[in-house]
């Protein structure tokens, strides 16, 4: 085996890494930074290399946080891990930082530096936060649904028989004048009910009668000069007498454009998608298949990807299409499937219940 | 006639329909409905979903197997299951339209009215 030499390359390896890295002396001024720590926060070397720490980009560096953890806590425990930073840097906006550093002796000329690494958290504290909003809301949402169906029995009722009662006494008695305060009550606590079913609507939307020919004609009203410019075809087989199915329109949009936008990014140079929908009498079933003669996604891959943040694609894609037209088509009481071949293409399969 | 599980409902809305001029029967739970449903026709049945015993869903099968003819609509409180069943609903026979409580008299009226436009 060979030996390999980290004083030759131990600059190539700092470099590699993603995470920032610092390295400072024993006054805080910067003697190295790899350049993972330029492209995060936006630096030249000429404006890091030999300045104190806290100088660094006209003082954005002096965090508090980070005074006390460099000052304080290093110089009696050596290293820390983990040490979570938030701060709103004036050139580049918040950042979530995650914290490790420790004391590096060098034994020989007693001297003492800090190496400090740096993970920018903010893209995963910003799901983790998005996840807990969803999270919240969808409580809320229920607490909302359970507080306007608990009240909407009794109000229903209570609104009625007063109604009747205030049209049944004569307009000029004193009674009339009492039981039209209580309607106007009812009618202030109907409107409290059915702003409070509103709220929990927004969590799940409205379903209507629908018809994927609709939903296909529309979505690719606003994609398809996309495709056109990509060099991809797109044939639509839609038979005229296809089912109505009970949905979301915009919801059954998403999963399509999502569905659609796989596939553009499958197809290299020029290519053709297909989209083909049938009613299956049998299970009651109307089928929509939308396929695509792009590179086709490995066997390994394809039991996964409809898990939330998986993705194949380098940069682009949060991982979450997918996962949230699974949610979707679940809540619609419909299946999704996929079958591919790499170097054929990818074909994905949706079944959703008919109506009458 | 009105089916809930509740007797507020059908008694205060059976009030306002009978104020509006209309033959209404107010009837407690879907047996009763069914039952109630074999000895007389109706042309509209107003159901709530959820309910113990025989939900909405089934009440208005029955219905309509005793009376092809009846008109039966739903009546919900609870958006949610609204949406999960009005799939099984307009599958056991009934309208695809949905009435929210709380709910007047008068919009019951106006929801008949349309539907036999």
């Amino acid at each position: 085996m060979k030996k390999l030499d980290m004083n030759v390359f131990k600059e190539d390896l700092l470099n590699t890494i993603r995470e920032a890295i610092l390295v400072l002396d024993s006054d805080l001024t910067i003697v190295y930074a790899n350049s993972s720590f330029y492209k995060q926060f936006k630096v030249t070397p000429a404006e890091t290399q030999n300045k104190h720490i806290y100088e660094l980009g006209n003082g954005q560096w002096d965090i508090p946080e980070l005074r006390k953890l460099l000052e304080e806590i290093l110089p009696n425990q050596n290293f820390f891990y983990d040490f979570k930073v938030r701060h709103i840097f004036p050139d580049i906006g918040q950042k979530n930082m995650l914290i490790n550093a420790a004391q590096l002796i060098d034994g020989g000329r007693n001297e003492k530096f800090i190496v400090v690494a740096i993970e920018d958290s903010t893209e995963k504290a910003k799901l983790y936060e998005a996840s807990l909003l969803a999270n919240k809301l969808a409580t809320m949402g229920q607490l909302s649904a359970g507080i306007a169906h608990g009240l909407s029995s009794p109000l229903t009722g209570i609104h009625n028989f007063l109604d009747v009662y205030a049209k049944e006494e004569p307009k000029e008695s004193d009674r009339h004048h009492e039981l039209e305060l209580m309607l106007a009550a009812c009618d202030y606590m109907n409107k409290i009910v059915k702003n409070l079913t509103y709220f929990a609507r927004t969590i799940k939307e409205e379903f209507k009668i629908i018809n994927w020919r609709d939903v296909v004609d529309s979505t690719l009203s606003f994609t398809e000069r996309q495709f056109m410019v990509s060099n991809i075809m797109i044939k639509k087989d839609l038979p005229a007498d296809l089912k109505n199915m009970i949905g979301n329109k915009s919801q059954l949009q998403h999963v399509l454009l999502n569905i659609l936008m796989n596939a553009k990014e499958a197809i290299t140079n020029s290519g053709e998608i297909t989209i083909k929908a049938q009613n299956s009498d049998k299970d009651k079933r109307v089928m929509l298949e939308i396929t695509d003669n792009g590179k086709g996604i490995p066997a390994k891959d394809l039991q996964h990807i409809f898990e939330p943040f998986f993705s194949t694609k380098d940069q682009s894609g949060a991982g979450l299409g997918l996962s949230a037209a699974y949610g979707i088509i679940k809540d619609h009481f419909g299946e999704i499937n996929v079958r591919s071949e790499e170097g054929k293409g990818t074909c994905l399969t949706i079944s959703l219940p008919y109506t009458k | 006639m009105i089916v809930d599980d509740e007797e507020i409902v059908i008694k205060g809305i059976q009030k306002g329909l009978e104020y509006s001029g209309f033959y209404v029967k107010a009837v407690i739970g879907g047996k009763d409905a069914i039952e109630l449903a074999k000895k007389e026709f109706f042309d509209v049945v107003l159901v709530d979903l959820i309910m113990p015993g025989l939900n909405g869903v089934e009440t208005c099968r029955r219905i309509k197997e005793i009376s092809a003819k009846t008109i039966v609509l739903l009546l919900s409180g609870y958006p949610q299951e609204i949406e999960k069943l009005l799939l099984a609903f307009i599958d056991a026979g009934g309208k695809d339209v949905f009435l929210r409580k709380p709910l007047l008299a008068d919009e019951v009226r106006d929801a008949i009215n349309k539907i036999i436009k």
